[in-house]
C-alpha cells in the first residue's frame, strides 16, 4: 500500500467514524467503499463525498453542516498525525500537486489563514469558486496594501497553498476582501453565511482567538 | 353624635379652605378674553402636534431598523437617536434664527438665535419646527443605512440642522420675527413641507448615498441589483403604521391655530395615503408583480409626504389623484435609482425625494378654485428646482468635505462584522444572532 492510499484509507475511516453517528454500519461501509477508491485525498472529493452521503440518505440533510464539520475535520485529524509521522520517520512529503498539503509548516495563524479559504471554496459551487479566487486575485494585485507582496491565491484552485506573509494584518486584510469578492459573487447575504460557516469550521481546528483575528 | 357633627364640619371647613384658590383662579380665568383663550388652544395644539410629529422618529427608527440586516439594527436605531438629539440642538442655537428670525432679505434670519426670552406661542412654534427639523434630517439615516460611519452622520445631521434645512426653510416659511421669504413671495406654496422638509431631506440623502456608494454586493459586477433583505417586516410595518399617525399632527398641526381646516386636512392625508398603496397595489398587478409589504408601506408613506404640500388647499378628490400618481412616481423612481446602482436601503429618495418634488407640484396643478393654474405650477416648479440644486449640491459638498477628514464611509471590515459590534458593541439580538466574533468581551468596550 503506497503512502497516498493510506492516507485515504485514515481519512475514510475518520469519516466512517463521523457517519456512524447517523447511519448503520452496513451503510457506512456502502459510502466509504466507494471513496476508499480514490486515487488521493482533494477538497472536490470532500465535497463528493457529502453529496453522496446526503443524495443517497437524504434524511440526513438536516446534519449536513455537521457532517462536513466532520469530514474536515477528519482531514486535519489526519494531516496531524501525518505531520507527527512525517517528523518521526524524517520522510518528505511526496504528495502530488492534486492532493491537499496536509503538513503545515507554518505558523498557526498563517495555517488558520488556509483553513478559512479553504473552507470558503469548500462551501461553494465549482463556478463560484472559480469566480471567488480570480476575483481575489485581481483584487489583491490592485490593492495597495498587498503590493509589497507575491500571493497568488489563485493556486487554492488547483488544491494548493500560496505562500502568504505571516502577518495578521495582512492575513486579516485578505479575509476581508475575500468577503468583498464573495460578495461579489454569491451577494451579501449568502457571502454573510460563507464566512460564518467558514468561520466556525476554522474554530472546530485552530484555536478560537486565532481565528477571530483572522474576521 | 355631636363628635360626628364637629368632625363633619372641620372636614368642610378644610376643603373649604382648598377650594378657596381655584375659584378665585377660575374666576381670574374667566376674566380671559376669547383672543386669549383661543391663543392657548393654539398653543396646546401645536404642542400637541409637535408631540405626534416627535413620534414619527421612532416610526423611522422601527420602519428603517426593519429594513437592515440584524448586524446593523442598533446603529439604525442609534442615528435615528442621536441625530433628532445633534439636529436638536443645533436648530435651537442657530437654526430656528435662520430660518424664523427677522428676514429683511429673503434669504436668511438674522434674529432670535439660541431664543432665552420668547413668547408662550413663539416656545411652541420653535418647538414644533425642530421637530420638522429632526424629521428633515433623519430621512438620510435609512437610505445610508449599514455602510455610513455613526460619528461622520452624526457630525452631518447638526450640519443639516445648523443651515442647510433651516435657510431653505426661511425662503418659504421664515419672517415669523419680520419679513417673508423669497419663495413664499413669489406665491410658493408648500403647506406642510412635501418640498421644504421631504425633497430636501430627500435630496441630501441622496447626496450621502452617492458619496458613500453602495452596500458590499448590493449590485452584481454586472450592474444587476441583488436583494439585501431586511432583517423583521413587523417592525418596518409599526413604523409604518408610526409614521402614518405622526402625519396627522405633522399636516393638521402646520394650521398652526386650532381654526385652520383641520378636517379638510386630516381627511386629505388619509386619503391620499390610502391612495397610494391601491395605486401602488393596481400598479403591480397591472405588471404581473406580486404586492410587497415594504413596497406598500412606502407607498402610503409616498402618499403622505405628497399631499403634505397641499393638504390644506385641495379637495379630496384631488387628494386621490395625487396619491395614486404619487404610487407611479414610486416605482419609477426606486427603478431608475437601481438603474443607477444607486443603494438606496429604504427608498427614501424615492419617497421623500421624488414624493415631496411631486407633492409641490400637486399643490400648485390642484389648487382649490383655481386648478390647473399653469403659472402657480411653474412657481411650484420653481420651488422644487431650488431645493434639489440646495439639498443635491451642498449635500454633496458637506458629506465629501466629511468622507475626506472624518471619514463617512464604514470600512469594509466594519460593514462585514457589522455596524452594531464594530460601532456600539452592542448586538441587536444576541440570542439568536450569528456572530463569527466573541461579543463576551464587548462589555469591556462599554463604560
Amino acid at each position: 500500500m503506497n503512502k497516498q492510499n493510506q492516507t485515504v484509507a485514515q481519512v475514510t475511516s475518520h469519516m466512517a467514524a463521523v457517519l456512524a453517528k447517523y447511519l448503520d454500519p452496513s451503510e457506512v461501509d456502502e459510502l466509504t467503499t466507494l471513496w476508499r477508491h480514490q486515487p488521493a485525498i482533494s477538497v472536490k472529493m470532500m465535497q463528493q463525498s457529502i453529496l453522496d452521503t446526503t443524495r443517497r440518505y437524504p434524511h440526513l440533510k438536516p446534519y449536513k453542516s455537521e457532517i462536513r464539520k466532520g469530514f474536515w475535520a477528519a482531514l486535519y485529524k489526519n494531516a496531524v498525525d501525518k505531520e507527527t509521522d512525517t517528523e518521526a520517520e524524517s520522510t518528505t512529503n511526496d504528495l502530488n500537486k492534486q492532493q491537499i498539503s496536509t503538513a503545515p509548516t507554518v505558523s498557526a495563524q498563517v495555517a488558520a489563514f488556509y483553513s478559512v479559504i479553504e473552507n470558503i471554496k469548500s462551501l461553494l459551487s465549482a463556478p463560484d469558486d472559480r469566480n471567488f479566487l480570480s476575483n481575489l486575485h485581481q483584487n489583491i494585485r490592485r490593492e495597495r496594501t498587498f503590493k509589497a507582496h507575491a500571493i497568488d491565491v489563485q493556486k487554492f484552485l488547483y488544491n494548493e497553498r500560496p505562500e502568504v506573509p505571516d502577518d495578521v494584518f495582512i492575513l486579516n486584510n485578505l479575509v476581508q476582501l475575500a468577503y468583498v469578492c464573495l460578495c461579489d459573487v454569491v451577494g451579501p447575504v449568502e457571502a454573510d453565511e460563507v464566512m460564518y460557516r467558514s468561520a466556525e469550521q476554522a474554530k472546530q481546528i485552530h484555536p478560537k482567538a486565532l481565528v477571530e483575528s483572522l474576521f | 353624635m355631636y363628635n360626628l357633627y364637629t368632625r363633619t364640619n372641620k372636614v368642610l371647613f378644610s376643603l373649604l379652605m382648598l377650594v378657596a384658590p381655584t375659584l378665585a383662579n377660575a374666576h381670574e380665568t374667566a376674566t380671559l378674553t376669547l383672543t386669549q383663550l383661543l391663543e392657548y388652544q393654539n398653543i396646546a395644539w401645536i404642542i400637541w402636534a409637535g408631540v405626534l410629529v416627535f413620534f414619527m422618529q421612532a416610526g423611522f427608527a422601527l420602519l428603517e431598523s426593519g429594513s437592515v440586516r440584524a448586524k446593523n439594527a442598533v446603529n439604525v436605531m442609534m442615528k435615528n437617536y442621536a441625530d433628532m438629539c445633534i439636529g436638536g440642538i443645533a436648530f435651537y442655537f442657530v437654526g430656528f434664527g435662520l430660518m424664523m428670525g427677522a428676514n429683511s432679505s429673503g434669504f436668511i434670519g438674522m434674529s432670535h438665535f439660541a431664543p432665552v426670552n420668547l413668547s408662550n406661542f413663539d416656545w411652541a412654534l420653535l418647538f414644533f419646527q425642530m421637530m420638522f427639523a429632526a424629521t428633515a434630517v433623519t430621512i438620510a439615516s435609512g437610505a445610508m443605512a449599514e455602510r455610513a460611519s455613526f460619528m461622520g452622520y452624526a457630525i452631518a445631521a447638526g450640519v443639516i440642522c445648523l443651515f442647510i434645512y433651516p435657510i431653505f426653510a426661511s425662503w418659504v416659511w421664515g419672517g415669523h420675527f419680520g419679513g417673508a421669504g423669497w419663495l413664499a413671495e413669489l406665491g410658493f406654496i408648500d403647506f406642510a413641507g412635501s418640498t421644504v422638509v421631504h425633497s430636501v431631506g430627500g435630496w441630501l440623502a441622496l447626496a450621502g448615498i452617492i458619496t458613500i456608494g453602495p452596500r458590499l454586493g448590493r449590485f452584481a459586477p454586472d450592474g444587476t441589483p441583488r436583494l439585501i433583505a431586511g432583517h423583521n417586516l413587523t417592525l418596518l410595518t409599526l413604523g409604518g403604521f408610526i409614521l402614518w399617525f405622526g402625519w396627522f399632527g405633522f399636516n393638521a398641526g402646520s394650521t398652526l391655530s386650532i381654526t385652520g381646516d383641520i378636517g379638510l386636512i386630516v381627511v386629505n392625508t388619509f386619503i391620499s395615503a390610502i391612495s397610494g398603496v391601491i395605486g401602488y397595489m393596481i400598479l403591480s398587478r397591472m405588471l404581473g408583480k406580486a404586492i410587497l409589504l415594504s413596497d406598500s408601506i412606502n407607498a402610503s408613506l409616498i402618499g403622505l409626504v405628497a399631499i403634505t404640500a397641499g393638504c390644506a388647499t385641495m379637495l379630496p378628490v384631488y387628494a386621490i389623484v395625487t396619491g395614486l400618481v404619487a404610487a407611479l412616481v414610486y416605482v419609477l423612481a426606486t427603478h431608475a435609482l437601481l438603474k443607477l446602482r444607486i443603494d438606496d436601503v429604504v427608498s427614501a429618495v424615492a419617497v421623500h425625494g421624488f414624493g415631496g418634488a411631486w407633492g409641490t407640484l400637486a399643490a400648485g396643478l390642484f389648487y382649490r378654485d383655481e386648478l390647473f393654474n399653469l403659472s402657480r405650477v411653474g412657481i411650484q416648479a420653481l420651488g422644487v428646482s431650488v431645493a434639489l440644486v440646495w439639498g443635491l449640491g451642498l449635500g454633496l459638498i458637506m458629506y465629501k468635505i466629511i468622507h475626506m477628514t472624518l471619514g463617512l464611509k464604514a470600512s469594509r471590515l466594519h460593514e462585514q462584522r457589522g455596524l452594531d459590534y464594530t460601532e456600539h458593541a452592542e448586538i441587536g439580538y444576541p440570542e439568536f444572532q450569528k456572530q463569527i466574533l466573541d461579543t463576551k468581551t464587548l462589555a469591556q468596550r462599554h463604560l
